[in-house]
C-alpha cells in the first residue's frame, strides 16, 4: 500500500511537471492527493480509533546506496497524518481557481506530499532526514517560484541550518547506538545524548518556528503563493513539533527518559520559550499593516502555544498541544486561503488599503469570520478546547510564570484578529465593485472551516484520534465522552459550553438590536482637530494607527529582539568575510610570497 | 577484453597533434571525447569485476611509463572524461587551437589519476597547467589575461617545487614507483619530510588549497564558462586526487593532521570570501575553494573513519558536476529556460547537500565519520560553512532565476545533464558499492 501510493505521487510529480494547463494539473493533483488520505485513514482503522494497543505495523524496506530505508506507521505518526493530509484536498480545490496557469505549484506541491509522507512513516533517522531535506527542498523550490530575495536567502540559510544540525544530532545518536531504527535507538540521560537532543530540538525548532529562530517565516509568508503558505503555516511547520513529539515521546527509547526529561529544566525551558514566542509574536502581529506579515506573526504565536503543550509534557498538556495543531492547520489554512481571494478580487494586502470587502464577498467573509473565533478562541468553534486544554494543564502544573502570558497572549490574538475583522472585511466600503471569490475558492474554505466546528460540538472525537499515541507514549489517556473531558481539574462539557455561549450572546444581540442607531459620517472621526495628512486616504481609514497607545506603550520593548540581534551577527560575519576576502587582494606577488611562506611553515612544523 | 589504459591518454595527445591537419576540429574532438568516455567506462567495468589495472610501457619502471588504475581511479577517469565531454558539447564556435589545448587538458588531468610513478605525474601536471593557462587567456581580454597570467607564475612556482620534492623522494629511494615508496615508507628522514612538505604545496596549488590558491579566483573569473568548467572538474579535481595519493604515501598522523587543518582553513575562508562576492563566475570560484577544503577535511580522515574514503568519494564527483554545470550556466546572466532552472537548482543543491542529490551522500558521511572520530571542530565548520553557502547562493539563485536572457540549446542542455548525473548519483545506490568496495585508495 506504502509502496503504491508512493508511486501514484511521484507519476503524478513527473506528470504535472509537463502540463501548462492549471485546471486539468489541479484535478490531477487534487486527486491524487485523496490517495495518501485514504491510505492513512484505513491505516486509522487497521489499528483502531478507539484501541489503546497498537496491531498495526506496516513495514517496506528499499535498499538505498547500502542502506536500508524503514517504514512503518505509529499512532503519532498517523495522527499528523489526518490532520495535513485532509488539509491538502481543500487547498488543491482552491487553487483550481487561484492560479491561471501551472508554473510549477501543483508538481511540487505533490513532492511535499511524498516528503511528507516519507517523514511520517519513516522509522529510522535515514528516511526520515531524507525526506525531511525533501520537504526543505520542495519549500525553497516553492519560494523560489516567487523570488524574493530575502526570503530566499534567510530560508534556505536556516533551513540548511536546520539540516546540518539534525544530521549532526542523528550522527551522534548513531555513533553512540550503532543503529538508526527508531525502535533500536536507547536514550539516556547522559551528556552526549543531550547534546544530541539538544541540536535535534533546535533544528526542529527552526521549522517549527519557536523563537528566536522565526525570523524567515514573516518573509516567507508574505512573498509566496496563498495556497502554498496555506500549507506551509497550516501543515508543515507542524512537521518540526511532529519531530519533537517523535524524539521525545514516541521513539520507544524515548521512554527510557521520560521520567528524566519530565524533571528536567530542559522542557521547562520549551514550554518557557514556547509561551514567550506566544507572547511576542502577538504582539508583533498586532501592530502588523500587511495582511500576510500579521497572519504570519499570529503563525509563529500559535506555534507557540504547541511548543508549551510540549514542553509541560502531561497527558492534558499533550492533548491540547496536539489539538491546537490540528485546528491551527485547519484556521491558519482558511485564513491565509481567505487573504489570497480577498487579495485575488482586490489586488492589496495591506489593512490600511482594504476595507468593506465582506459586503461584496460574503461567503469569504464567513470563513474567514469562524476561523478567527477558533484563532481567538471563542467558544464558537474547536479553538477553545484546545486552548483550555492547555491552561488547565498550565494550572495542573502550577506553571505561574507560563499561564498568565498565554492568557495574555490569547487577548492579544482577539486584538490581532479584531484588526482583521474591522479593516479587512468591514468598515467603509472601498470596493463597491468587486465580486465574491470564484466558486471552487470559497468550497475549499468552507471545507478548511468544518473541521473547527465539528470538533467544537464532539471534542472528544478529537482525543479519541490521540488515545492511541498518549498510551503509546506512556502517559495516561484521557477519559472522556464525545461531549465532555474529564480532567483532574473538572470536566469540559461541551453543552455547558455552548448554552453558556448563548447565554451571554443573546443579551448582546438584544443590546445590539435594540440600541439607539446612530450612524456617523466617515469624516467625523476626525473631530479631534487632527488634519488629514498628504496620506489622507490611509490615515483616514479606521484600521490606520489602531492601538496607538498600545503602541507607544509596548513596541520600544520590542525593538532590539532577535532580528537586530541577527542584523549586527550577520555585520560581524560580513566583517570577517570581508578579511577573508581581502587575503586574495589580486597581487600575485603576495601569493607566490603565501606559497613560500606556506612551504616554510609546514617544513618547520614537520621537521620540529 | 584487455583495456590499455594509456589509450586514454594516448589517443586524445595524438589527435591533439594531428589536429591542424584534420579541418573538422569540433566534431573529430567530440568523437575523441566519446570514444575515450567509453573506454574509460569499459575500464571501470573491468577493474570492478576483476581487480586492478597494471600497465607498463615501453620499459619497466623506473624508466617506462606506469599506469596502476584501481575503482577509484577508473571511476574518476570516467568522471574527467565524461565531464569533458558534455562540457564541450556546449562551446560554440571550436578553433583549432582550442580544441587541441582541451584535449592536452583533458589527457594531462585523466593521466594525473591513472598514472602509478610520479614523475609521470608530474609530467602530466605540466601538461595539464601550460594547456590551462593557454585555455584561461582564451578570451585575450583584460582579465582572461591577468588571470592567466597569476595562474602561470603560481603554477611555475608550483612545478618547480613538486620537482625538488621528487628529487628529494629519488634520492632516498631510488625509485618513482608510487606502490614501491609507499611499501617502503617509515617515519623517514629529513629528506623524506622535505618532499613531503616539498609535494603538498606544489600539487597544493593546482588543488586550490589554502593559501596556495591565489590564482583561483582571477583564473576562474578570466575564463570562459566552458574552461572554467574544465579547470573545476579536470585538473584541480586530479589534484585533490593526487593529494589523496600523496597522504597514502606519506600516511603519518602527522600529515593527517596538517591536512586537517589546512582543510578546514581552505572550507571557512573559501566559503567566507564567497560570501560577499559580488561577480558570479568569482563567487563560484571562492565557492570551489571551500569544496575543496571540505574533499580535504574528507581526506584527512582517511587514517580514522571508513567513512571518509564514501565522502571523498561522492563529495569529489558531484562537486565536479554540479560546480561544472554552474560554470556554464555562468556565462549568462540569467537561467532563462527551464532545463537551466532545473540545472542551477539541481546543482545549487548538489552543493549545499540537500537529498537526493549526491552532494548530500558526501555531507552525511563526513559528519558520520567526524562523528566517530568524536572532532567536534570538524562538525562545528561544517555547520557554520553550509549555513554560508546556503545564504550566498540563494542569494545567487534569487538573481539569476529573475533575469531572463533566452538560452540556445547548445547553452541550456550541457548543464541539465550534468545536474542529471549529481541527481542520478544521489537516487541510485551503485556508487556507493564501488567506494566500499574500491576500499582504500592504493587499492
Amino acid at each position: 500500500m506504502v509502496e503504491m501510493v508512493f508511486a501514484v505521487l511521484i507519476i503524478a510529480f513527473i506528470f504535472t511537471l509537463f502540463i501548462k494547463n492549471n485546471r486539468v494539473a489541479s484535478i490531477i493533483s487534487l486527486v491524487v492527493s485523496l490517495f495518501p488520505l485514504a491510505a492513512f485513514l484505513d491505516w486509522g482503522r487497521e489499528f483502531g480509533i478507539n484501541l489503546i494497543s497498537i496491531g498495526f505495523e506496516n513495514t517496506m524496506n528499499i535498499n538505498m546506496a547500502g542502506i536500508t530505508l524503514h517504514f512503518s506507521i505509529s499512532p503519532l505518526a498517523w495522527f499528523f497524518g489526518i490532520m495535513l493530509f485532509s488539509l491538502i484536498p481543500p487547498i488543491l480545490l482552491y487553487s483550481y481557481s487561484f492560479f491561471s496557469k501551472n508554473d510549477g505549484f501543483y508538481p511540487f506541491m505533490i513532492l511535499l506530499m511524498v516528503s511528507v509522507m516519507g517523514i511520517l512513516l519513516s522509522s529510522d533517522f535515514l528516511s526520515f532526514f531524507l525526506f525531511w531535506e525533501l520537504m526543505a527542498l520542495g519549500i525553497f523550490i516553492m519560494i523560489c517560484r516567487n523570488g524574493d530575495r530575502k526570503a530566499m536567502v534567510r530560508y534556505l540559510s536556516y533551513s540548511v541550518l536546520s539540516g546540518v544540525l539534525i544530521l549532526a544530532g542523528i550522527a551522534l545518536l548513531y555513533h553512540m547506538n550503532g543503529t538508526l531504527l527508531f525502535a533500536e535507538i536507547m536514550l539516556k540521560a547522559d551528556f552526549e545524548t543531550m547534546v544530541a537532543i539538544t541540536m535535534l530540538i533546535i533544528g526542529f525548532a527552526i521549522k517549527a518556528a519557536l523563537m528566536p529562530l522565526h525570523t524567515w517565516v514573516p518573509p516567507v509568508y508574505s512573498t509566496s503563493d496563498e495556497p502554498f503558505v496555506a500549507f506551509l503555516s497550516g501543515g508543515l511547520s507542524k512537521i518540526g513539533y511532529y519531530g519533537m513529539l517523535l524524539l521525545l515521546f514516541a521513539m520507544p527509547g524515548a521512554r527510557v527518559m521520560e521520567a528524566y526529561i519530565n524533571s528536567s529544566i530542559a522542557t521547562y525551558l520549551l514550554a518557557i520559550i514556547g509561551s514567550l514566542t506566544a507572547f511576542f509574536a502577538t504582539f508583533l502581529a498586532i501592530f502588523e499593516d500587511d495582511l500576510r506579515k500579521l497572519l504570519a506573526y499570529s503563525s509563529i504565536a500559535q506555534l507557540g502555544y504547541i511548543a508549551v503543550g510540549i514542553g509541560t509534557g502531561s497527558s492534558i498538556a499533550m492533548a491540547g498541544a496536539l489539538f491546537q495543531a490540528f485546528n491551527h492547520a485547519f484556521f491558519k489554512a482558511t485564513l491565509f486561503l481567505a487573504a489570497g481571494s480577498v487579495a485575488y478580487r482586490t489586488g492589496k494586502w495591506k489593512i490600511s488599503e482594504l476595507g468593506g470587502v465582506a459586503y461584496k464577498m460574503p461567503l469569504t467573509f464567513m470563513a474567514a469570520l469562524f476561523a478567527i473565533f477558533a484563532l481567538a478562541a471563542i467558544p464558537i468553534t474547536s479553538g477553545f478546547a484546545a486552548k483550555w486544554l492547555l491552561y488547565e494543564a498550565a494550572i495542573e502544573r502550577r506553571y505561574v510564570f507560563i499561564a498568565p502570558i498565554m492568557l495574555i497572549a490569547g487577548v492579544g490574538a482577539f486584538l490581532y484578529s479584531f484588526r482583521i475583522l474591522y479593516g479587512v472585511f468591514l468598515g467603509e466600503n472601498r470596493y463597491p465593485d468587486i465580486k465574491e471569490a470564484p466558486k471552487p475558492m470559497v468550497a475549499g474554505m468552507f471545507l478548511l472551516v468544518m473541521p473547527l466546528i465539528i470538533f467544537l460540538i464532539f471534542p472528544g472525537y478529537m482525543l479519541d484520534m490521540m488515545d492511541s499515541f498518549l498510551s503509546s507514549a506512556g502517559l495516561a489517556t484521557i477519559s472522556h465522552s464525545p461531549y465532555v473531558i474529564h480532567t483532574t481539574l473538572g470536566n469540559y462539557n461541551t453543552i455547558a459550553v455552548i448554552v453558556g455561549m448563548m447565554f451571554a450572546m443573546i443579551p448582546a444581540f438584544l443590546i445590539y438590536v435594540l440600541r439607539k442607531q446612530h450612524l456617523v459620517d466617515f469624516e467625523d472621526n476626525f473631530i479631534g482637530g487632527e488634519i488629514p495628512s498628504l496620506y489622507e486616504h490611509i490615515s483616514m481609514h479606521a484600521a490606520h494607527n489602531f492601538y496607538k497607545p498600545l503602541k507607544d506603550v509596548v513596541m520600544p520593548y520590542l525593538e532590539g529582539g532577535a532580528t537586530s540581534i541577527y542584523s549586527s551577527l550577520y555585520k560581524v560575519v560580513e566583517k570577517i568575510a570581508d578579511g577573508a576576502r581581502k587575503i586574495y587582494d589580486g597581487v600575485v606577488q603576495d601569493y607566490a610570497i603565501y606559497v613560500m611562506l606556506f612551504l616554510l611553515i609546514i617544513a618547520g612544523w614537520l621537521l620540529w | 577484453m584487455v583495456i590499455h589504459p594509456v589509450l586514454l591518454i594516448a589517443i586524445p595527445l595524438l589527435f591533439a597533434f594531428l589536429m591542424p591537419l584534420l579541418k573538422r576540429a569540433k566534431a573529430v574532438t567530440i568523437i575523441i571525447l566519446l570514444f575515450n568516455t567509453l573506454l574509460a567506462i569499459l575500464m571501470f567495468h573491468n577493474v570492478y569485476n576483476n581487480g586492478p589495472l597494471y600497465e607498463i610501457i615501453a620499459f619497466s619502471p623506473p624508466i617506462g611509463i606506469y599506469l596502476y588504475v584501481d575503482n577509484i581511479a577508473a571511476l574518476l577517469a570516467v568522471m574527467i572524461n565524461l565531464l569533458a565531454f558534455i562540457n564541450f558539447l556546449s562551446v560554440e564556435k571550436v578553433e583549432i587551437k582550442f580544441a587541441m589545448l582541451y584535449l592536452l587538458a583533458v589527457a594531462s588531468s585523466t593521466g594525473i589519476v591513472i598514472t602509478g610513478d610520479i614523475f609521470n605525474m608530474f609530467v602530466f601536471f605540466e601538461i595539464a597547467a601550460v594547456s590551462s593557462y593557454a585555455l584561461v587567456a582564451w578570451k585575450r581580454d583584460k582579465e582572461a589575461l591577468e588571470g592567466a597570467i597569476k595562474y602561470m607564475v603560481l603554477g611555475s612556482i608550483a612545478s618547480v617545487l613538486m620537482l625538488v620534492g621528487i628529487a628529494f623522494l629519488y634520492s632516498e629511494f631510488r625509485s618513482l614507483n608510487i606502490y614501491d615508496i609507499m611499501n617502503r615508507m617509515d617515519e623517514g628522514s629529513v629528506l623524506i619530510l622535505l618532499s613531503f612538505a616539498f609535494l603538498l604545496t606544489g600539487i597544493g596549488v593546482e588543488a586550490e588549497i589554502f593559501p596556495l590558491n591565489g590564482w583561483v579566483p582571477d583564473a576562474y573569473q578570466g575564463a570562459a564558462g566552458s574552461i572554467a568548467s574544465l579547470l573545476s572538474f579536470g585538473p584541480s579535481k586530479a589534484g585533490i586526487y593526487a593529494i589523496a595519493r600523496l597522504l597514502m604515501i606519506f600516511s603519518w598522523q602527522q600529515s593527517y593532521d596538517l591536512a586537517l587543518s589546512v582543510g578546514i582553513m581552505t572550507l571557512l575562508i573559501g566559503e567566507l570570501a564567497a560570501f560577499r562576492q559580488e561577480n558570479v563566475k568569482r563567487m563560484l570560484a571562492y565557492s570551489s575553494i571551500g569544496q575543496m577544503g571540505l574533499i580535504l577535511i574528507s581526506l584527512s580522515m582517511l587514517d580514522s573513519t571508513d567513512y571518509a574514503i564514501i565522502a571523498f568519494f561522492f563529495l569529489l564527483v558531484s562537486h565536479a558536476a554540479s560546480k561544472g554545470a554552474l560554470f556554464l550556466l555562468s556565462e549568462r546572466k540569467g537561467f532563462g529556460s527551464n532545463a537551466s532552472k532545473y540545472a542551477g537548482i539541481v546543482s545549487v543543491m548538489s552543493l549545499i547537500g540537500m537529498p537526493p542529490m549526491a552532494g548530500f551522500w558526501g555531507k552525511w558521511y563526513i559528519i558520520m565519520g567526524a562523528m566517530q572520530m568524536e572532532a567536534w571542530w570538524i562538525i562545528a565548520a561544517i555547520v557554520f560553512s553550509s549555513v554560508v553557502e546556503a545564504a550566498y547562493f540563494a542569494r545567487y539563485l534569487s538573481t539569476t532565476m529573475q533575469e531572463e536572457e533566452h538560452a540556445s540549446i547548445i547553452a541550456a542542455y550541457p548543464p541539465a545533464i550534468m545536474a542529471t548525473l549529481t541527481l542520478l548519483l544521489g537516487i541510485l545506490p551503485f556508487i556507493y558499492k564501488i567506494a566500499t568496495i574500491g576500499g582504500v585508495i592504493n587499492g
